[in-house]
């Protein structure tokens, strides 16, 4: 980790994604504290109001402060990220390990399951769900993982393929390990590295569903906050005020930018061909 | 010698470069036909809110197509563009109440059909009503035409309709409301006897030339057209569901007469279009909250008016309709006959009483209900103030907004069995002409059908029945009233609003609208000495 940081320090871009990412996320956790008013507070006679030093932000259609609904969206986005991808990759890596490592005949009919899901376009797969079982947070999510366990699972199947082989692979099977322990100690720490670059730089795909699904009205329901809702709202009522098409705009640039940053960044560093040690771990 | 262009001159930089082309499209915008804002080519560039799905009248089932209907086809007769629902004569000279099942008509000669179909008869009016109501076409309208039986011919232009029983609202819903439109017996035949987004002729002002899927209608005026001059040779009815997307053509000069947001109101009043001005029409539309009585959740009608009174309906209007709007009484909106002056729980609630009412049905709280509202962003910004009302007396309400196709099927009993799991709804529809129109909904018969409270009142019935059997006014009036009473005493039904329909309009334009808001095509004028 030590060096992790270290060789991220000497990279501008890499660092400037760090502290975004880490801004944004200590802003989420911390929303209670931060926000200075109720998000959900509804003051009517004092709609889409312009940037005071009471609303930093300014208001929306409903009164409400745009800036501690921004801060508390950020939870949402975050949640959601986090749950989908970290539930995504868990179950792709588990898929993709067995598909690799596992017998051919499995990996065939895997890799034809994983190829007939994404062959789904997401957001039409979305939408479909979303009609069947109506919008909801636990549905986007639902939706999210199931689209994203195939590309986890390709990566890590493909990953397991090239390590299998590998003279040290082959030496601890000649000793007698078991596939468990080849699985966890061997094959597992060999492609960790481009499976947590890829979770990196797809939160803000995520992120970015997210708030598209709750744009659409999809998403979570009101008056929970969301940077999708927010923006969804600021669209109605642009003509109005401008503030909540930015306040909702913003972060999810920031978000962008930050995750794009860092995961760019962690791929020159993990990436021992990129970082030109050209060798595996181990 | 070299010629000095800006291009070569020094003076030729990015200044320049922004001014000139500055100038060119301000030029190619005076140049360009759809951005100039004087009436062009004796044109009417009109928004539609929908896109038409039907054009045969007894299958229209949108204001939009009515409003096109009303320019192509003829009724016996129309509502006048005065701003009330009075009617007057259109195909027919002379129009008379015999009694109160007979009505007597003889309609003006000459009056000619499109496409070669001949002179619009009494034969074809009797085709046309009849048609309404047969069973084996099993048209959508057909409720319209209430007890209507048939009608006798006397002459080529004379005839009597006759109803089974008498029904008060039959000349504004089922005559002048176009269900009746008067069509060519052979042209429908030649047709089919079913058309749908291509008329095979027509007899009014303008005639149909053209519909192009979820662009446009074109209409043009009709040479054979033998009744009041109309003003437009062409009018474009564009089909554009996107108010915003409406407001935004209008600001580039391609529509002469728009809808607008409410929302956006404030936006015109401040920033006006050149040579336009910004109206607010009543729209005719009623909101309310719904509840549905047979739900465990709402069969305690304390818990149904803890919530009539614990909505706060002027925090609603304002924030919705930007106080454009007024609370409403019921589904009869002002200005009609059967409107009551006040409702019985007054818009702004009383929390505290609400709160005693829950205490007295003993819910312990809090209590958590669904809402489902159409996916719209007035009628989401109307559902999360009754959301924050509500919580401030303990009931907790999750929003479920649907697509509008999903939306409208959920209180039906023919789209499943989701009728007994919708508890809250945020609901509205366009009344009619007549407050039979606006009421008829809710009897017990339409439990299942549009009535998803499933309100059921046997007086309320009686009356319905009763105020469309008499055509005298005064008792016609207290008894809608009285059944509106019914309704809010129900505690099914917490009344929001009528709306508003803000339209901003070219000053080279007169329009003409119905109290509804629909436009009512024929009689658009321009301004003097603009065509």
């Amino acid at each position: 980790m030590k060096n992790f940081l270290r060789e991220l320090s000497r990279d501008t871009p890499g660092m400037i994604g760090f502290v975004i990412v880490i801004i944004v996320l200590a802003l989420s956790v911390f929303a209670s504290v931060i926000a200075p008013a109720d998000p959900l507070e509804i003051d009517v006679y004092n709609r889409l109001a312009s940037p005071s030093w009471q609303h930093w932000l300014g208001t929306d259609q409903l009164g409400r402060d745009i800036f501690s609904r921004v801060l508390y969206g950020g939870r949402v986005a975050l949640k959601v990220a986090l749950i989908s991808i970290s539930v995504a990759l868990l179950c792709g890596l588990l898929l993709g390990m067995i598909a690799g490592f596992g017998p051919s005949w499995l990996d065939r009919i895997l890799v034809v399951c994983f190829d007939t899901m994404r062959s789904f376009p997401t957001v039409m797969f979305a939408l479909a769900i979303m009609t069947l079982t109506g919008p909801s947070l636990n549905t986007v999510i639902a939706v999210i993982i199931i689209t994203s366990i195939p590309v986890y699972a390709r990566v890590v199947r493909t990953q397991t393929l090239a390590v299998r082989n590998l003279d040290f692979i082959l030496a601890e099977r000649a000793m007698g390990a078991s596939t468990l322990r080849i699985l966890r100690d061997h094959i597992l720490p060999n492609i960790s590295a481009p499976l947590l670059i890829l979770a990196s730089m797809d939160v803000p795909a995520v992120v970015g569903m997210e708030a598209g699904l709750s744009f659409l009205g999809l998403g979570v329901g009101p008056p929970t906050a969301s940077w999708g809702s927010i923006l969804n709202d600021g669209y109605s009522y642009l003509r109005n005020s401008p503030w909540p098409i930015i306040a909702g705009g913003i972060p999810l640039i920031l978000v962008t930018l930050g995750f794009t940053f860092l995961g760019e960044s962690m791929r020159d560093i993990l990436d021992p061909k990129l970082r030109g040690k050209g060798a595996l771990n181990q | 010698m070299v010629v000095e262009t800006p291009l070569n001159s020094r003076r030729f930089n990015r200044r320049v470069f922004l001014r000139g082309t500055t100038l060119a499209g301000l030029s190619l915008a005076g140049a360009i036909p759809g951005i100039s804002w004087a009436v062009r080519n004796n044109q009417l560039h009109i928004r539609n809110y929908t896109d038409v799905s039907s054009l045969d009248p007894p299958f229209m089932i949108s204001g939009a197509e009515g409003v096109i209907a009303n320019a192509i086809y003829q009724s016996l007769l129309q509502f006048r563009s005065d701003g009330t629902w009075n009617t007057q004569l259109d195909a027919a000279e002379y129009f008379a109440e015999i009694d109160a099942t007979h009505y007597a008509f003889r309609l003006r000669p000459g009056q000619m059909f499109s496409n070669g179909f001949g002179e619009l008869t009494a034969d074809d009016v009797k085709f046309s009503l009849e048609r309404a109501i047969d069973p084996t076409l099993n048209a959508l309208n057909a409720e319209d035409m209430g007890p209507f039986s048939h009608v006798e011919v006397q002459d080529r232009y004379s005839g009597t309709i006759v109803l089974h029983s008498p029904y008060a609202a039959f000349v504004p819903v089922a005559i002048a409301g176009g269900t009746a439109a008067i069509m060519s017996r052979k042209a429908v035949s030649a047709a089919g006897g079913r058309f749908g987004t291509e008329p095979p002729c027509c007899s009014g002002p303008y005639l149909f030339r053209e519909w192009r899927a979820q662009r446009k209608t074109v209409l043009e005026r009709n040479p054979d057209w033998s009744g009041p001059a109309v003003a437009f040779d062409e009018i474009h009815v564009y089909a554009m569901s996107d108010v915003k997307a409406s407001e935004t053509a209008f600001e580039a000069g391609q529509l002469d007469c728009a809808e607008i947001s409410v929302e956006s109101t404030a936006h015109f009043r401040k920033n006006m279009p050149p040579d336009s001005k910004l109206k607010i029409y009543p729209s005719g539309r009623n909101y309310w909250l719904g509840m549905n009585q047979s739900n465990p959740a709402l069969q305690d009608i304390r818990v149904r008016q803890a919530i009539q009174w614990g909505v706060d309906v002027n925090a609603v209007v304002e924030a919705a309709w930007f106080g454009l709007a007024q609370p409403s009484t019921g589904p009869v909106p002002a200005g009609m006959l059967g409107h009551r002056p006040s409702s019985h729980v007054p818009p702004a609630g009383d929390p505290a009483r609400a709160k005693a009412l829950l205490v007295e049905a003993g819910i312990s709280l809090p209590l958590r209900l669904r809402l489902d509202v159409n996916n719209d962003a007035l009628e989401l910004t109307a559902v999360q103030v009754i959301q924050w009302s509500l919580k401030k007396i303990g009931i907790e309400v999750d929003i479920r907004a649907q697509d509008n196709g999903t939306f409208l099927s959920i209180g039906r009993e023919d789209a499943g069995d989701q009728w007994q799991d919708i508890q809250l709804f945020f609901q509205s529809f366009v009344g009619g002409a007549d407050p039979y129109y606006s009421l008829v909904w809710f009897v017990s018969e339409q439990m299942g059908r549009w009535n998803w409270e499933r309100f059921s009142n046997e007086e309320f019935d009686l009356l319905n029945d009763k105020a469309i059997a008499t055509t005298v006014q005064v008792e016609r009036d207290t008894f809608y009233r009285r059944m509106q009473d019914i309704m809010e005493d129900s505690g099914c039904y917490r009344f929001v609003t009528n709306g508003v329909m803000p339209q901003i309009i070219r000053n080279t334009i007169q329009p003409a609208f119905q109290p509804d808001g629909y436009a009512l095509l024929r009689d658009f004028q321009p301004t003097k000495g603009e065509v």
